[in-house]
């Protein structure tokens, strides 16, 4: 059986806390994620549901390099990162890639869309130039961003727009894994509809895996096949889509799913 | 604006910045003021001056226009323009060259703080601290004791007074940059640390900088001045504008303008460079656009007398319309919005972002924000409210008609305890609130929270805040509760409970809501009918249930196809090509036309009317999905 | 509250103790001799020995620097060359002037400004706004030294209403007149340099005021006001002035020190008997201990004024963080 993709260990993060002067002593700090474990195997989409407050985008960041976690840690391929050589190392970097809950802060408001595409592949690739220009129009292409979008700037961008450019921005470096934090619940129902359907589109073009994390579960149940529910730090529940969805165990599973607005 | 352009890198955002330059007022009465003032001052050498160091006892305060001198001479016969024009130079090169090196030193620390890590940043910040806890001129006052009178003293004074000025705004910038995801994106692809600064901080860092330097060149001619007027900066004879002022001084009685045109000088440069660094800011921002001038609200229309008469309806809305203010007129955002809301009914506005549906509720209470007005007709109970006046308003605002607000965190005042504002909500009409304090808490299920009238608004949760909310507009009993988006901002869980309890309430009390939101799922659930909007219009007003299941309006089925359904995973969601039309937009014929999969020749000639659709239904659609279909 | 006082009073030490090392290291710093720059090129070695001594310039500075805070605490600041007497006499005996002089413009800046904040932030892009706008702009721009020789000269040499110097009629001093018509008197000759300063930082307040105000009156807040049904009186008067109030008050702390600062030239141009003027003679003196002991005392007058208005802005929004 071959390693997964990347697997989270025990992985805790706490903000603040330390030794403070007055009055003296340890401050406990605030516990974002509490010893949880992940594991993402190639080419799977993986969902991650909780409400606000419960450690899901701090978990999401940490998988993605960009926090540190206190505790625990990551592995790429079966090989911890820390004992990552150079060039696994960027191996991890361009075979990770997030996309952000607001797309327009995601984006240098200084940048054209052009340019922070290009930068992009240049931090990540050795491209050339013909070559990086042309790496922009196959998944611009892909993406729905036209060579039109590509001399604006982000605020003449609109939201779903932005969002696809933010897409497109992940999927240059041809990654393995994307993780996407909440990445259409800033959208409209129609362009929600769009950016759904591009991703699984893009993801059964591409084989990637998808750590997928939302607080809407209608969503999450037409782009994952295992989910993980978190509360308060850890994960409560774990288990294929239809069984979670289906038979749920854990009460708060069960309060999320009865608090589902239906149609019909 | 349009994105036409080709990508050109750093180069771009500059000539925007110039373009827009062009178009702000009291920036380009900045530039003409302070082109007005510079001009003679850098030519100061190229005029034929006198010496303005030449003294001449015997032509001492001469009155302006004497020959030879134009503005008249000083106490020792010096010319005074020539005086003007050099200690007007000398004043700008000190000040600009303390901007730069504060700005220098500070921004270099400022970064440093910010980037290199939490000990670092203590350090600096500490050293910082102790700095700013000088009032800046007495910091500047005690270098110059240390190191003695004279310019350039004075200038490394104030340079250094103000290094912790800089040092700290740059830091906070550069620490709210740290933390935008476009910093986390420049990670992930892989950049290194000094490129990220370079290429992300410094561009955004710019402006900021730009400005600060704009607003502290003013400071910094100030305070050079200042210290030259204490005699501590320029030395006889060289002088600045603030020496002269210095100098001047003791003839204030005998002979004022030898001081008052100096100050007058300063202040017209202070002035200029001010102006100009107010228009800058705006300009450097890249969401700025020109100020349109906003008009007064226009009248009622006349010819929207309300053909509505009385009737059982509480909710009259006849052709309601909200606009605002543009370049070119009005711009309308909500037009011909008409519907009926009985007492007691549940009724829902959906619709997407920009479609007006907020606008809608907020215009049936009178409160649109400032530079949108509104026309058309809305009755309550059979009262004309377009006709009432500002009192006669609030006396129906919180009594008969009450509001839900979005996010109840900011809704509420953050200042005051939410004992106060419910004291004050009781008591904003003559006759007396309809519950007490007590019995609302209990109404919303807030009964049992400890100390709840003494706390604050951010010491609640989410929800128990929305009941708080809910408990504020139900103090006097209204006949009509308007919930713009009361739920959206909550999570699931609590969404729920707040829905349970807005019915309970609306159900036991014979109340009438109107709830506007985004999600139909989700008012499918709480109201009876739907008003769907789509770019300012009602496109559909249906029972809930007949809309759900058989929507006419080919945007109502677009809506409700693109919604993701728990339980089918496998429905197809229905795709809109493109966004709406932004309002003002010209759209001929029907305004979903463009988008609709349903579209016929017909349909881009006339806008078509909200009609009937059978007996419970109004469509705005001239061929809408039947029954069969 | 009283924890969060507490907490704010012990962080004062710390940049108390940071001001007065600047201010020792500032003096202690200076290339050449000090004690030559005070008694000038002719004294004779004997005399530049005994003040070497005195000053305690044979030690080096940050010795120097233990024994001065030691002096401190027994408010002892040592004894200033210029005016032969300590040098905490004639600093706290200075100290009472400008305090009285600070207070009032900053006040009377603080109410000028806010009254232009709100009033502009009400009539918002109307003319008056725009007045307004431009007057604050004015405020912000002008040359307090000079503004208080325009008012010198318009009210005191041409209009002749007021007095243009010192803090208070010579031919009252020292008789028994009326408390009361001391202090009259006391105001009369206030007014001018206080409306020298105050009419800066009203500028500087009047623009962060009408920001704020505008913020306030946009915000979801006074919208859910109004949809109440409370009247536009209390909006006005309570939830917008609070708002505006809570915004503003650290800007004010920061505007005490401008009028500290500014009162050294105000003092100098009316001859007040203040700190400020003290710390002019002191420099042209080179009384370094008097300049030292003056710079803090006037650096903690700030630092304690900004303290205030921290307190007063945590007391009107309580979610300001107790750092």
């Amino acid at each position: 059986m071959s390693e997964p993709l990347l697997a989270l260990e025990a992985v805790s993060k706490t903000y603040g806390g330390g030794y403070r002067l007055w009055p003296f002593g340890h401050r406990a700090g605030f516990t974002a994620v509490a010893g949880v474990d992940l594991v993402i195997e190639s080419g799977a989409a993986v969902g991650l549901v909780g409400e606000s407050g419960s450690g899901k985008t701090t978990l999401a960041r940490i998988a993605a390099g960009l926090l540190p976690a206190s505790a625990g840690g990551l592995r790429w391929c079966g090989r911890a990162l820390m004992q990552l050589s150079r060039a696994e190392r960027a191996e991890y970097r361009r075979g990770v890639q997030y996309i952000f809950q607001n797309p327009m802060t995601a984006l240098n408001p200084h940048r054209r869309v052009g340019a922070a595409l290009d930068d992009t592949l240049q931090g990540l690739t050795r491209m050339d130039r013909a070559r990086r220009r042309a790496r922009i129009e196959e998944i611009g292409a892909q993406t729905g961003v036209g060579a039109a979008l590509l001399g604006r700037f982000p605020h003449q961008l609109s939201g779903g727009q932005a969002q696809r450019v933010a897409i497109a921005r992940a999927l240059l470096g041809a990654p393995r894994l994307v993780i996407l934090d909440e990445p259409v619940s800033a959208l409209d129902v129609s362009l929600q509809a769009q950016i759904l359907n591009l991703l699984a589109d893009l993801r059964a073009r591409h084989g990637l895996a998808y750590l997928f994390i939302s607080h809407d579960l209608a969503v999450m149940e037409r782009l994952c096949e295992q989910i993980h529910v978190m509360q308060a730090g850890r994960i409560v529940e774990s288990g294929p889509r239809d069984v979670l969805l289906r038979r749920p165990e854990a009460p708060y599973t069960r309060r999320l799913l009865a608090a589902v607005p239906r149609i019909g | 604006m349009s994105g036409g352009a080709q990508p050109l890198p750093g180069t771009g955002a500059l000539a925007v910045a110039t373009r827009r330059l062009r178009r702000h007022p009291a920036a380009l009465a900045g530039l003409a003021l302070l082109a007005l003032v510079l001009l003679p001052v850098l030519a100061a050498p190229l005029l034929s001056l006198p010496d303005p160091a030449l003294t001449d006892p015997a032509r001492r305060m001469l009155p302006p226009l004497a020959i030879g001198h134009l503005l008249g001479t000083d106490h020792l016969g010096r010319d005074l323009l020539a005086r003007l024009l050099w200690g007007a130079r000398t004043s700008i090169a000190v000040g600009a060259l303390a901007t730069l090196t504060a700005a220098a030193v500070g921004s270099v620390l400022g970064l440093a703080a910010a980037w290199g890590g939490r000990r670092l940043d203590g350090l600096l910040m500490r050293g910082v601290d102790v700095l700013m806890a000088f009032p800046y001129l007495l910091l500047a006052l005690a270098i110059v004791a240390a190191l003695g009178p004279g310019l350039a003293n004075a200038m490394l004074a104030i340079a250094v007074a103000n290094v912790p000025f800089f040092a700290r705004a740059v830091r906070g910038t550069v620490l709210d940059i740290r933390h935008c995801d476009y910093i986390a994106a420049a990670r992930l692809a892989g950049h290194g640390e000094p490129r990220i600064v370079l290429r992300e901080v410094l561009p955004n860092l710019a402006p900021t900088l730009l400005l600060l330097m704009t607003t502290t060149l003013g400071w910094m001619v100030l305070e050079t001045a200042g210290l030259s007027f204490l005699g501590l900066g320029a030395q006889p004879p060289a002088a600045d504008l603030g020496s002269m002022l210095g100098e001047g001084r003791e003839f204030l009685t005998t002979y004022p303008l030898v001081a008052v045109l100096p100050g007058l000088l300063i202040l017209l440069l202070v002035v200029s460079i001010n102006l100009l660094g107010d228009g800058l800011r705006d300009v450097l921002d890249p969401r700025w656009s020109p100020r349109r001038s906003f008009s007064a609200p226009a009248p009622a229309d006349a010819r929207l007398q309300s053909q509505l008469e009385g009737g059982a309806s509480l909710l009259a809305v006849q052709d309601l319309g909200v606009r605002f203010a543009g370049a070119a007129g009005p711009v309308p955002a909500v037009a011909g919005v008409s519907f009926r809301l009985n007492a007691g009914e549940c009724v829902a506005v959906v619709g997407e972002s920009g479609c007006g549906k907020t606008l809608t509720a907020l215009s049936l209470l009178g409160l649109l924000p400032e530079g949108a007005s509104q026309v058309g007709s809305v009755r309550l109970a059979g009262r004309e409210l377009m006709a009432l006046d500002g009192a006669a308003l609030r006396d129906l605002r919180g009594r008969r008609i009450a509001y839900v607000p979005q996010e109840p965190l900011t809704a509420l005042d953050p200042l005051f305890r939410v004992g106060v504002q419910m004291d004050e909500t009781l008591r904003a009409h003559g006759a007396g609130p309809a519950y007490t304090a007590a019995e609302l808490i209990r109404m919303v299920g807030l009964d049992g929270v400890p100390g709840l009238m003494r706390r604050y608004p951010h010491e609640f949760s989410g929800g128990q805040r929305q009941r708080v909310a809910i408990a504020l507009a139900l103090a006097h009993g209204p006949d009509l509760l308007i919930a713009d988006e009361a739920t959206t901002a909550l999570d699931v869980t609590v969404q729920r409970e707040i829905l349970a309890l807005l019915r309970r309430l609306c159900d036991e009390q014979a109340r009438a809501l109107l709830f506007v939101s985004h999600d139909l799922a989700l008012v499918a659930e709480l109201c009876e009918r739907v008003l769907v909007m789509y770019a300012g219009r009602i496109v559909e007003d249906a029972p809930a249930a007949a809309l759900l299941h058989r929507p006419a309006h080919p945007y109502s089925a677009a809506l409700l196809g693109a919604t993701p359904e728990l339980g089918r995973p496998d429905k197809p969601l229905a795709v809109l090509a493109g966004e709406p039309p932004a309002p003002g937009e010209r759209v001929d014929g029907c305004r979903f036309a463009p988008r609709c999969p349903r579209a016929q020749r017909e349909c881009r000639a006339v806008e078509p009317a909200l009609d009937a659709l059978g007996e419970h239904r109004l469509v705005r659609c001239l061929f809408p999905i039947q029954e069969a279909s | 509250m009283s924890g969060y006082i507490a907490k704010r009073l012990l962080l004062l030490v710390p940049v108390l103790l940071g001001v007065s090392l600047v201010v020792f290291a500032v003096m202690s710093l200076v290339p050449g001799d000090p004690a030559l720059a005070i008694l000038g090129p002719y004294a004779t070695p004997e005399r530049l020995a005994d003040l070497r001594a005195t000053l305690h310039l044979d030690q080096p500075w940050p010795l120097r620097w233990l024994g001065w805070l030691g002096g401190l605490l027994h408010g002892d600041m040592g004894r200033s060359v210029s005016l032969e007497r300590p040098v905490a006499d004639a600093v706290f005996e200075r100290l009472g002037p400008t305090l009285l002089l600070a207070g009032a413009a900053l006040l009377l800046g603080a109410l000028l400004g806010l009254a232009a904040g709100l009033v502009a932030a009400l009539r918002h892009n109307r003319a008056t706004d725009r007045l307004v706008t431009l007057a604050v702009l004015l405020g912000i721009s002008l040359p307090p030294f000079w503004l208080g020789l325009l008012l010198i000269l318009l009210f005191g040499v041409w209009l002749g209403w007021l007095p243009v110097s010192g803090m208070a009629t010579a031919w009252l001093v020292g008789t028994d007149a009326a408390p009361a018509v001391m202090w009259l008197d006391v105001l009369r000759h206030l007014l001018l340099p206080s409306l020298s300063l105050a009419l800066v930082a009203a500028g500087v307040i009047g623009r962060i005021g009408r920001g704020a105000a505008l913020d306030v009156l946009a915000a979801d807040h006074i919208r859910l006001c109004r949809a109440r049904g409370l009247s536009e009186r209390r909006i006005l008067l309570v939830h917008v002035l609070k708002g505006v109030l809570a915004r503003v008050m650290p800007v004010i702390g920061l505007q005490a020190g401008f009028v500290l600062g500014g009162a050294v030239y105000i003092e100098t141009i009316f001859q007040w008997p203040g700190l400020g003027r003290l710390l002019v003679d002191a420099i042209a003196a080179r009384d370094l201990l008097l300049v030292q002991g003056g710079v803090l005392v006037l650096a903690t007058a700030y630092v304690m004024v900004n303290l205030a208005a921290d307190l007063a802005q945590h007391a009107l929004d309580r979610r300001t963080a107790a750092a």
